[in-house]
Parts: C-alpha cells; sequence; structure tokens
C-alpha cells in the first residue's frame, strides 16, 4: 500500500458507519485512493506520520480531503482537527467535518478551529447517500486542490 | 519762472544726466567714425594691391617674352622676382580681404590660375632653352596661354569691381558718421547754451530779490528806530558786551530822566540802587541773560534825580549776523503804580481773610458742640451732596476720615448708590420734607476687616441756607443695634427652637446666662443712653449760650436736637412742664399743646408712679447727676408705652432752671425680652423630657456645660460628673473623641455623625449608640449640640437579619451549584443522546436499503414491504429524538429579549415553506400584528410550529384558510392563529400541549407530539399562556398571550 498516494482520508470509529460511506463512494468510483482510520489517535499518526505509520509516508504527500467524524474515542474529531490545522505541513488539507452531530457548539467549535466545511449525515439513506456522492465530487474533483510540493 | 527756479536743482541735474549721455554717444561715435575710416583706407590698399598683382603679372609675362624672343639669360632673373611678387602679393592680398568670403574665392581662383600661367610660362622658358625659339612661339601663339592669362585679368577685373563698391558703400558710412558726430556736438552746444542762460536768468532773479529783501528790511529797520526812539512807556536802549549804554530812546529819557548825550557810554549801574550795586546785581542780571539769551526781572531802580520806581526789566543778550554776541537790549517799564494797586489787593485780602477766619471760628465752636454729640451726625451740601460737615461718631461710625470733606456722600459710601437712600436725599433736597428711617441695617467694614451689621434710626432733615433755601441735608443717626441686636436674638432663638424640635435639645442654663447676658447688654445701652442725655442737656445749653451769636448755627442744633429719637423735657420745681422736644408729642400721642398741660404724673402708670417719685428725691438730694428711670405712660391711643431713661435735677442751673427729663420708648426691647423668657422656658421643657441624651459643649474647650436627664440614666454618671469636664477626660467618651483633632474637625465641618458607636455605662455595660453632634451659632458664640441614642436593640434585629441573611446567601449558593452540576449532566446526557441514538438508526436504514438494492432479485414483495418498515419506524425515532432534544435544549436556553416583529417571521416562514413546496394553495389571513418583547429564535420556532401544524391540519380542506391576527386583553398581547381544517374535540384540549400526546394517529396526520409542548415551554418561559379552542371537522384556534412590559 503506498500510503503517499492517499487522497481521500476517512477517519470514523463506527465500522458500519465506514462501511456505508465507503460503499457510496466506490459506487461513485471515488474510492481508488481513499484510506480508512479508525479513530482519532490513528488519524494523527497517519497525517503526521508517527507511531505505526512512522517513516511509511512523507508527511508533505497530503490527501485532497480528510472526511473526519467529531464523537470517536481517545482522540475527538475536535483535537484531530486543532492538530492538523496548526501544524505548517498540514494546515492546508481541506477538512470536512462528517458527524451525526447536531449540537451549534459543534458547528461553532469546528470553524473556529479551521474546518473547511461541515456535514450532518442524515439518517434517511436517500439523502445520505446524495449527500456522500456530492462530497466525494465537490471535493475530489470540483475543488483546486494546492500542488502537492509546497 | 518763479516755479522753474525752484527746481532748477533737479534741472541742473537732469542737464548732467543729458551731458553724461551726450558725451557717452559722442566717444562711441568717434570711435565708429575711425572704423569707417578705417574700412575705407583698407578697401583703397585692397585695390592698389589687386591692380599690382595685375600689374606683377604683365611684368612678367614681358619678362618671358623677352627671353623667348632674345634667349638672354639676364631676363631670367628679374621674371623670377617677378614671379615671388606675384605670390607675396597675393597673399598680402588674402590677409587684406579675410573678412570677405567672396574675394577669398576670387584669390583662390586667381592664385590657381596665376600659378597655372606661371607654371605654363616656366614650361615655355624651358622649351626656348631646350629646343630654340620655334616651338616656343608655338606653345606661346597656342590658346593655353592666352587662356590662363584672359582667365586672371577676368577675375582681377572682378575683384576691382567688388572693391569699388565696397569703397563706396564704406565711404558713404564713413561720411554718415561724420554727419551723426556733428549733430551730437551741435547738440551739446546748444543744451551747454540752454544750461548757462538758465543758470544766468536765476543769478540775476536772486540778487534781485536780496536786493528787494534788503531795501525792505533798512526800511522797516528804519521804522523800527523810529517806534524805539518815540516809545515813551517803555525805556529801551541798547548796551555793549561790557553793559555800556550805547543807545537811548525816548521812553528811557522818560522813565530815567537823562538824556541821550549824558547817558550813553555810560555803565547800567547808575540805574540801580546802592544796595543792589553792592550785591553786584548789575552783573549777574548781565549774565543771566547772556546764559538764557533773555532774563526778566522786577525791582526798584533810581532815576537821575535819585528817586526811586519800581521797574519791570527785560534783557535780551544780541547777537550779530554771524552768531557773534555783542551786546544787550534793555526794556525797562516802570510798574510803580501797578505794583502799588497789586500791594493794596493783598492787604485787603489779608483783611478778608481774618474775616474769614473770624466766621470758621464762631463755625468751628459750632462744629465742637455737634460734634460732641455721640450721636452720628453729617451734613450734605449740593447737588451731589457733598459732605459738608460730620462729627466724630460718624467718622468712627463709617470708618473714614476728615479727607472725606467735600466729596459727594455716594464716593464715600458707593454700596448706597441707587438705593433708596441715595433717592431720599435727594427728595430731602427737593421737597424739603424731613424722612425718618428706623432700624436701618448698615453693613461697615470694622478695623479688624470683619464686616458688622449695625442698626441706626436716621433723621434727614433739609438744611437751610438764611435765606430759607434747602441746600443740603442733615443726617442724625442713632445706633438702636443693641435693641435690635436683642430682637434678632429672639428670632434666632425661635429658629433654633425649631432645629430643636427636630434633633431634640437645647440648652437652658446657656440661655439663662444669655438672658443675663441680655440684660447686662441692656443695662449697658442705658448707661450709655444717660451720657447721651448728659451731652442733649449740655448741648442745648451751648445752644441757648450761642443763640444771638451764630443764629444759622442754632438753627442747625435745634434741628439735629428736636429731630432726636429721645424725648427730652423740662419740668420745673412743681414738676409742671416747662419745655417738651418735638419727639415727645411723636412718640407719645398727644399733641404740643395737650403735653404743655400736663405734669410729671399725668398719664402715668399707677404702679410706677411711687417708685418714678422715689426717683426725684434721689435727684434732689444730688443734682446735676442724671439717675436712671423706668416707667409706663400712656399713649394717647390708651396703651401704656416703657419708658426709660434718665432725670436729672438742673433747678440750680442758671441756664436751665429745670427737672430734665430724657427718654425713650423702650415698649418693644420689653415685649422681646419677655418674649425671649418664654421660649427660654419652651427650650427647658424640650431639653428635660427629651427621650435622647443630650449633651453641650462649648466648642472652643470641649468642656461639657449641660447634659439632659436623659442621658444621666442612660450612662449612669451623676450630673456633677459631666458638668465642667473636657470631652476626652470622661473615659466612656475617649473611644469617641481620641483626639482633640476629631473635634477640631466637627468645629469646622460644623456636623459629624457617628451611626454605630460602642459606649460604656458607669458600671461598665457596653451599648451601642448613634451619636450626632451639631455646631450652632448663637450670639456669635458656637455651642455643640450632641444627641446621643441608644441603638442596642436596633442593633440586635440588624445582627439577626445580617445573620439569616447571609445563612439564605449560602443556601442559594449551594443550591445554584447543584443546578449548574444538575444542568451540566443533562447537557452531556442530550448531547450523547443527539450523537450516538442517531448513528444505530443511521446503520439500521442504510443496511436495509442496501439489502433492497443489492437484494432486490432474491427479496419478495412482502420483504421489500418488511424493510420499508423497519426504515420508516427507524425515521419516526430519528425524528421523536431530534424532537426530544430541541425540547430538553429549550429547558436550559437562555432568552434574549429584543422586540420582535411576529409579521416579519411569519412572512419569512411562509416563503420558506412555499421554496419548499410543503403545501398547497392557502388562503392566507394575516392581520397587522403587535409587536412583542420576546427572544428572536425560539419566538420564531413558536411560529414555525403553530404555522406548519397549521397547514398540516388543514390540508384536507377544499379551500385552506389560515389566518392570524393579535388583540390586547388585560396586561397581556394575544396572538391567535386560526385554521379550517381536521379540528380537534375541545375536551381533550387539555392533552395537545404535553409531550408525546397526540388527537391524530400518525397515518392521518405524521407527528411527534413534541411541536406544542415546544410551543407551550417557550410561551411559559416567556411569562405567557397557551391555550387552543377546536371542533372536530371544522377547524381549531391556537392562542398564545405574552404580558406586555
Amino acid at each position: 500500500m503506498n500510503y503517499n498516494s492517499t487522497e481521500l482520508l476517512l477517519v470514523e470509529d463506527n465500522i458500519n458507519e465506514a462501511e456505508l460511506t465507503i460503499r457510496e463512494l466506490k459506487k461513485n468510483n471515488m474510492a481508488k485512493n481513499l484510506f480508512h482510520v479508525k479513530d482519532g489517535e490513528e488519524a494523527l499518526e497517519f497525517v503526521f506520520a508517527i507511531g505505526k505509520y512512522f517513516g511509511m509516508r512523507d508527511v508533505n504527500q497530503i490527501p485532497k480531503i480528510i472526511l473526519l467524524d467529531i464523537q470517536m474515542p481517545k482522540v475527538s474529531g475536535l483535537e484531530v482537527l486543532q492538530a492538523i490545522k496548526s501544524d505548517a505541513r498540514t494546515k492546508t488539507i481541506p477538512v470536512v467535518m462528517l458527524t451525526s452531530s447536531k449540537e451549534d457548539s459543534d458547528i461553532q467549535k469546528s470553524y473556529a478551529l479551521g474546518a473547511n466545511s461541515y456535514i450532518m449525515k442524515p439518517v434517511n439513506f436517500e439523502i445520505f447517500a446524495e449527500t456522500i456522492k456530492n462530497l466525494g465530487h465537490y471535493w475530489l474533483l470540483l475543488n483546486q486542490w494546492p500542488l502537492k510540493s509546497r | 519762472m518763479k516755479k522753474y527756479i525752484r527746481h532748477f536743482n533737479q534741472v541742473i541735474l537732469l542737464g548732467l544726466i543729458i551731458l553724461a549721455a551726450i558725451l557717452f554717444l559722442t566717444y562711441k561715435q568717434s570711435s565708429n567714425t575711425k572704423a569707417t575710416s578705417a574700412w575705407v583706407f583698407r578697401t583703397q590698399e585692397v585695390r592698389f594691391k589687386i591692380e599690382q598683382v595685375f600689374i606683377s603679372l604683365v611684368d612678367n609675362e614681358n619678362y618671358t617674352y623677352n627671353f623667348i624672343i632674345t634667349g638672354r639669360r639676364e631676363f631670367i632673373e628679374p621674371r623670377q622676382k617677378s614671379r615671388e611678387n606675384i605670390y607675396n602679393q597675393i597673399d598680402t592680398l588674402r590677409r587684406l580681404t579675410i573678412y570677405n568670403t567672396a574675394q577669398q574665392s576670387q584669390i583662390d581662383s586667381l592664385l590657381f590660375y596665376t600659378s597655372e600661367k606661371l607654371q605654363f610660362s616656366d614650361t615655355v622658358i624651358n622649351v626656348r632653352k631646350e629646343k630654340g625659339l620655334q616651338p616656343a612661339m608655338q606653345l606661346v601663339s597656342s590658346a593655353e596661354w592666352k587662356v590662363y592669362m584672359d582667365h586672371v585679368r577676368n577675375i582681377i577685373e572682378q575683384m576691382q569691381i567688388e572693391e569699388s563698391f565696397l569703397l563706396l558703400q564704406r565711404k558713404k558710412a564713413s561720411e554718415m558718421a561724420g554727419d551723426q558726430f556733428k549733430r551730437i556736438v551741435f547738440t551739446i552746444s546748444i543744451l551747454l547754451i540752454v544750461f548757462i542762460t538758465i543758470f544766468l536768468i536765476r543769478n540775476w532773479l536772486q540778487d534781485n530779490k536780496q536786493k528787494k529783501i534788503k531795501a525792505k528790511l533798512s526800511e522797516s529797520e528804519k521804522d523800527f528806530q523810529l517806534l524805539v526812539s518815540s516809545v515813551k512807556e517803555y525805556a529801551i536802549f541798547l548796551l555793549d558786551k561790557e553793559g555800556c549804554v550805547v543807545s537811548w530812546n525816548s521812553g528811557a529819557k522818560h522813565i530815567k530822566g537823562y538824556t541821550a548825550a549824558e547817558i550813553i557810554g555810560k555803565p547800567i549801574n547808575v540805574f540801580y540802587t546802592s544796595k543792589d550795586i553792592q550785591n553786584g546785581e548789575p552783573q549777574k542780571n548781565l549774565q543771566m541773560a547772556r546764559l538764557y539769551g533773555h532774563y526778566e526781572t522786577e525791582g526798584l531802580r533810581v532815576r537821575k534825580n535819585g528817586s526811586f520806581f519800581y521797574a519791570n526789566i527785560v534783557f535780551t543778550a544780541l547777537t550779530d549776523d554771524k552768531g557773534r554776541f555783542n551786546g544787550f537790549s534793555k526794556v525797562t517799564k516802570d510798574i510803580s503804580e501797578t505794583k502799588r494797586v497789586k500791594d493794596e489787593l493783598n492787604d485787603n485780602n489779608k483783611k478778608l481773610i481774618l474775616s474769614q477766619k473770624l466766621i470758621q471760628e464762631s463755625e468751628q465752636r459750632f462744629r465742637n458742640i455737634i460734634e460732641q454729640t455721640i450721636n452720628p451726625i453729617l451734613i450734605l451740601k449740593g447737588e451731589d451732596l457733598k459732605l459738608e460737615m460730620a462729627n466724630e461718631p460718624l467718622y468712627k461710625l463709617l470708618n473714614i476720615g476728615k479727607e472725606c470733606i467735600g466729596k459727594p456722600v455716594i464716593e464715600i459710601l458707593p454700596e448706597m448708590r441707587d438705593q433708596p437712600f441715595q433717592k431720599l436725599l435727594v427728595d430731602v433736597v427737593k421737597n424739603g420734607s424731613t424722612h425718618y428711617g428706623n432700624e436701618q441695617p448698615v453693613s461697615l467694614i470694622r478695623e479688624n476687616r470683619e464686616r458688622e451689621t449695625v442698626y441706626f434710626n436716621f433723621v434727614y432733615l433739609p438744611y437751610r441756607e438764611n435765606d430759607n433755601r434747602i441746600s443740603g441735608v442733615i443726617v442724625q443717626a442713632t445706633d438702636v443695634s443693641a435693641q435690635v441686636a436683642a430682637r434678632i436674638k429672639l428670632e434666632t432663638i425661635e429658629m433654633n427652637l425649631l432645629i430643636a424640635n427636630k434633633e431634640l435639645s437645647f440648652h437652658n442654663d446657656e440661655k439663662e446666662k444669655r438672658a443675663v447676658e441680655l440684660l447686662i447688654a441692656n443695662n449697658q445701652l442705658i448707661t450709655s443712653e444717660t451720657e447721651l442725655n448728659k451731652l442733649n442737656i449740655e448741648l442745648e445749653q451751648r445752644v441757648k449760650e450761642r443763640t444771638e451769636d451764630i443764629a444759622t448755627n442754632e438753627k442747625r442744633f435745634r434741628a439735629v436736637v428736636e429731630n432726636n429719637h429721645d424725648i427730652i423735657n423740662l419740668f420745673d420745681e412743681s414738676l409742671r412742664i416747662i419745655y417738651r422736644s418735638p419727639s415727645a408729642s411723636r412718640i407719645l400721642g398727644w399733641s404740643n399743646d395737650e403735653l404743655s398741660n400736663f405734669d410729671i404724673f399725668t398719664n402715668m402708670h399707677p404702679d410706677d408712679r411711687e417708685r418714678t417719685e422715689e426717683v426725684i428725691r434721689e435727684t434732689i438730694t444730688s443734682p446735676g447727676n442724671p439717675i436712671n428711670a423706668l416707667f409706663r405712660w400712656l399713649h394717647k391711643c390708651g396703651n401704656y408705652l416703657l419708658l426709660e431713661g434718665t432725670i436729672t435735677n438742673l433747678l440750680k442751673d442758671d441756664n436751665v432752671k429745670a427737672f430734665v427729663f430724657n427718654f425713650r420708648d423702650v415698649t418693644e426691647r420689653m415685649e422681646v425680652n419677655e418674649k425671649l423668657l418664654a421660649s427660654e422656658a419652651r427650650y427647658r421643657r424640650l431639653f428635660e423630657s427629651a427621650k435622647d441624651g443630650i449633651l453641650i459643649l462649648n466648642s472652643d474647650t470641649g468642656i461639657i456645660e449641660d447634659v439632659n436627664p436623659y442621658l444621666i440614666t442612660m450612662l449612669g454618671y451623676s450630673h456633677a460628673e459631666f458638668l465642667h469636664k473636657e470631652l476626652w477626660e470622661i473615659g466612656l467618651f475617649k473611644d469617641i473623641v481620641e483626639n482633640k483633632s476629631a473635634f477640631e474637625k466637627l468645629k469646622k465641618d460644623g456636623y459629624s455623625r457617628y451611626d454605630n458607636l460602642p459606649l460604656q455605662t458607669k458600671t461598665h455595660k457596653a451599648f451601642y449608640v448613634e451619636f450626632v453632634s451639631n455646631v450652632y451659632d448663637v450670639d456669635g458664640k458656637q455651642v455643640v449640640q450632641c444627641n446621643i441614642r441608644d441603638i442596642t436593640e436596633r442593633k440586635k434585629a440588624e445582627q439577626i437579619i445580617i445573620k439569616l441573611n447571609t445563612e439564605l446567601e449560602e443556601r442559594v449558593l449551594r443550591r445554584t451549584e447543584q443546578l449548574k452540576k444538575t444542568n451540566e449532566e443533562l447537557e452531556a446526557f442530550s448531547y450523547s443522546v443527539s450523537h450516538d441514538l442517531r448513528a444505530p438508526l443511521r446503520a439500521i436504514i442504510g443496511f436495509s436499503a442496501i439489502l433492497e438494492e443489492d437484494y432486490s432479485s432474491k427479496l419478495d414483495t412482502e420483504a421489500r414491504r418488511l424493510t420499508t418498515v423497519i426504515r420508516n419506524n427507524t425515521l419516526k425515532m430519528s425524528n421523536l429524538i431530534d424532537g426530544l432534544i430541541s425540547f430538553s435544549r429549550m429547558s436550559r436556553h437562555n432568552l434574549k429579549k429584543t422586540i420582535v416583529n411576529s409579521n416579519e417571521i411569519i412572512q419569512h416562514i411562509i416563503d420558506e415553506l412555499e421554496i419548499k413546496n410543503e403545501f398547497g394553495a392557502i388562503n392566507w389571513v394575516i392581520h397587522s400584528l403587535s409587536t412583542l418583547k420576546g427572544d428572536f429564535d425560539t419566538i420564531r420556532q413558536v411560529w414555525v410550529n403553530l404555522i406548519s401544524n397549521a397547514i398540516k391540519y388543514s390540508r384536507h380542506s377544499t379551500i385552506p384558510r389560515i389566518e392570524i391576527k393579535s388583540y390586547f386583553q388585560n396586561d397581556q398581547v394575544v396572538f391567535l392563529i386560526k385554521d379550517n381544517g381536521a379540528g380537534f374535540n375541545q375536551k381533550y384540549s387539555d392533552k395537545l400541549f404535553k409531550v408525546f400526546q397526540r388527537l391524530h394517529n400518525n397515518e392521518e396526520f405524521e407527528g411527534t407530539g413534541i411541536g406544542l409542548a415546544l410551543v407551550e415551554k417557550i410561551v411559559t418561559k416567556h411569562g405567557g399562556k397557551v391555550w387552543a379552542e377546536g371542533i372536530e371537522g371544522k377547524g381549531a384556534s391556537f392562542y398564545f398571550s405574552l404580558p406586555v412590559d
């Protein structure tokens, strides 16, 4: 597995949730360079090439998009977001909060920490599927992405 | 012409400038002429040189010919020489025409053809030498030979023409320059002639004028000499430098007696007295004149016959034309007659002064009399009321000196300007009326610079001259300050009584003391009155003595005495009235005639008769001494006046021969004193019965002057233990007034207050008091009054309240802490509900959907229906969760109240719903709604829920109609939304607003049962109420009311 070629990083602790998301992306042919990490801790290890990803990838080779859940064990999504946005090497990575939370406080905090978007996962599956499709389409295809080497 | 001469200097200056200009032009012109002639010369030289070149060429040709023909060598050398000449001449020519380019190019051609020609002739010569005559001749006769020569000739001809032309031009220029020069010279000559003429004319005119002036001068000199010699009143003559007489006029002869022949050449000493000569007077006079140019003196002079005359002499030092001193003129006038007249006048003046002095002395006597009275008196005279006369008491009163005499009264008392006082004075002068002013306050600045108010009774009388004309005002003042002070004291005391009623205090001993003081003051007043009476009597005697001597002064004096405020009566031995001052009639009410029939006891109060008789007896035993008396006297109106004064036995005095009664009406003063005593009694009662402790201190020393009974009971010290001790001496006050500085501060501020002060009784029982101190000003003396109130009970109550408050506060804090904790727990709970409960629901729905999608071929209809049921229920659960969360969040929501416009909100909601296309055509009837004060977000939620409800439940109606309006009821604004939808049974209306309670099943109208519960919660939180009315199948009305602020 070439970690450096990862375009989409999905941070989601709930395996079922992750499966639904990945399935919708695959269906739309957008999961080719997708990598899934199971919690906030692993997300940080991957992004900063530390812990079990030490020496396995170049920190400067940033993904096109990170889909980040908030409510996760050990390290929460907001903490991951803060770490990414406060490191010069990673702060340009677009981060989309993808969460079940409707709490205004969560939305406020996310944007304050530099989130690029905030998406609430709808319970209704049809709407969920549509949302994921749009999300992938927008960030992977439409969005203009900064050059790899800054 | 005159004007021209006047401007002569300017003309000369102009002339000089013109001359300079001409000179400059001349110089320029001459150099110009020089240059043009040089050019002419040069041109002629060029012409000559051209000719020479041609001649040399011809020479050269001749020599060449000669050699060719003859073949003789001797022609070669001259030819060679001519050849050199040619080149030299051409060179010279080139130099001369260096400035003419045309000629230069001609010279180039000339040189070319000449050298060609010469070369060719060289060739011919060589041919002759080598080949003989024949071939050489052939060359000579060839065209070449001729051509060169023709060219040269041509060029030379051209050059000659050019030079001739130039010569002509330059000659012309030179001639012109010469002409110009001539013209300039001519102009110069003309101008010079003009100037010389002007100068000569001017000189001639000046000479003429001088001659005329001289003629006039000599003429006036003659006149003058004639005049001088014929003047008789003045001796006018000249002296030489040494002071000897040089000339003599007829006046001199007339005054001094000498003829001219006798006196000329004699020194002036002869005119002086021997005494003056001894003093060197003549020399001194001359020196003075020499020094100052002019000297005037007066003195005795001697005539020829030795008689004296009084003269006025004027010396003038004379100078000649060049300013050199050369003698004196002397003018003497006999002024003996003038002097005699003057001296006589002086004598008369002296007599006049003497008589004035006599008048002044008599005036002075009168003044002395007036000035001896103790009452201030002044006389103002003239339109501007100048201070004509004043006595010593007045000076003291106004704190002024004698230097004010003669000044207008307004200048002396500027503060009186435009006050009634001034008007009054003017009225006295204009109308001759007499004015009385009683108890007039006069604010005066005393020597110690403090302002003091004194009170006077004033009498303003017209001052009449002998011809009865009014020329001023006599003002007499009587100091009644003591009387007024007594009344003011009463008023002050009354006022203090009022204060005391509020603050509960005053001190009686102090008052009693003060009453004693008051009595003493009154006695003093009486004593001073006695003195006054004495003076009055003396005055009257003096007036009698001087009546005939100085009638005017007597009149003034009488006016003063008779307008005295006091009663002056004289009784004979049998006590019958023989004189009464006009004031008696005024004060007592009885007319003059009535009074004249009274004896001393008529109208006297019967009770006072005996005492007065006693006084009269006393005066008989000590004649001349005024004895004090006080009795009541019936006024014509029927009430008794209290009269106070003195009786003096002057029966033995030849001038008086009577008992002199001098009295003053003191009724009012006595009334004041009575009131004073009454008010004192009121005070005392207050002081004694007050339910506060009262302490009176001397403000200067801090010594306790009095305590009231309540304070004695309160503290347990006896009256004696308090009295005459300094406040800080008593142990119990040590905490209050630790040192004198606190006391000083009290004196400065006039007030101090301790709300909560610990005190100890004599038996060491501690308690708390309120301690209020006030400084009072009583008759200029400051007294400190302290009110002390026991606040032990109040303090206890206060402490209980404080304790309760503290406990309460602690309880509130604890409760708040608990609530905060509960709130936090709730927050965490609802957060996890919103997040964690939703995820599994999404999974259920998601995987059901995948099942349907991926295995649709393997699922039959029933299986597909079942998955749909799963999905629908899961969705419903999701909705329930959302509703629950917003409902629980509502209880934690903090309202931010602003003015909310419901019409705007409603329009916005409808627009949004229309965009989502969630309903069909609805007949909206929205009235203008009242604004309300509330939290915008939640109020919006209320409207969203109510409107969606109305839409939802009226969607089955044929024409859905929704009406929204508001109205006021009591203090409430009521909002109402009414639809024509499904409605509800009124008997279940109380269930409408309960969570999860629904009146319709989900198949009919979907819903969670949270919307209206949320509405209820929001409105209740705003302090309002919700209710609903409905008829099944007809529609429903939902109301909510909010309080109007």
